[in-house]
């Protein structure tokens, strides 16, 4: 019997990701009463895309932005859900001043 | 004549259980712990692995599980960290963690989604 394999297109949501991220931080330095907003229109930019697709998921996309200056930092997830149907995916971006990483889940309903 | 109404609970996710379950966790494997690079790996995973396994343990009927747990150092640098989920609210949860000492600081967040 065929398991089906998830039924989104990983490359397709680091696209709109990247995009979200990219549009959003660019070039900028590191302002902290801009974070939040930043935050929310790259969680939002990602989630309207998501909810797009009408499949039957859920989503949960998750948003750390930071100062890059030298600190140490590490992620980590895991998980217990179906893994022919579930997956995720982290997106790491940065520039001089920004580090930003998106990790988007998604569990089939 | 006792009628016996039927159980409306829709969700049976234990909220106070799983915040108690993260924050001991969260005691026993950071409470004197210096910040370390070649340290912050392996306790990211034992610390996301066993608030799992934990959670698996809570007989929390049909939920899908997925723990991030985020450590850094404690410089003074800025860091925000957010969440948004699409999701069925009356039946999915997340919990919140954090924990913090002179060097370290902690984010560990659970969310529970609910299968059909």
């Amino acid at each position: 019997m065929d398991i089906p394999a998830a039924g989104l297109d990983k490359a397709d949501i680091e696209t709109t990701v990247r995009e979200a991220v990219g549009s959003t931080l660019g070039k900028s330095t590191f302002i902290h009463n801009k974070v939040d907003g930043w935050i929310a229109k790259v969680m939002e930019t990602c989630l309207k895309r998501l909810a797009q697709s009408a499949k039957q998921y859920k989503y949960v996309v998750s948003c750390q932005i930071m100062q890059n200056a030298g600190a140490g930092s590490c992620v980590t997830s895991t998980y217990s859900w179906d893994p022919r149907t579930d997956d995720c995916i982290t997106v790491d971006w940065q520039n001089d001043h920004i580090l930003c990483i998106v990790s988007v889940y998604w569990l089939a309903v | 004549m006792e009628v016996s109404e039927p159980n409306r609970t829709i969700s049976n996710f234990r909220q106070t259980k799983v915040k108690n379950i993260m924050e001991e966790v969260l005691r026993e494997k950071l409470t004197g712990a210096t910040y370390h690079p070649d340290n912050t790996s392996q306790w990211t995973r034992e610390i996301a692995d066993e608030i799992k396994q934990s959670l698996k343990l809570q007989d929390m009927d049909r939920y899908k599980y997925v723990v991030q747990v985020m450590i850094g150092e404690q410089r003074g640098e800025g860091v925000s960290m957010s969440a948004r989920c699409f999701w069925d609210h009356k039946r999915d949860h997340y919990v919140q963690k954090t924990f913090q000492n002179e060097t370290i600081f902690c984010v560990a967040v659970a969310f529970a989604a609910y299968y059909y």
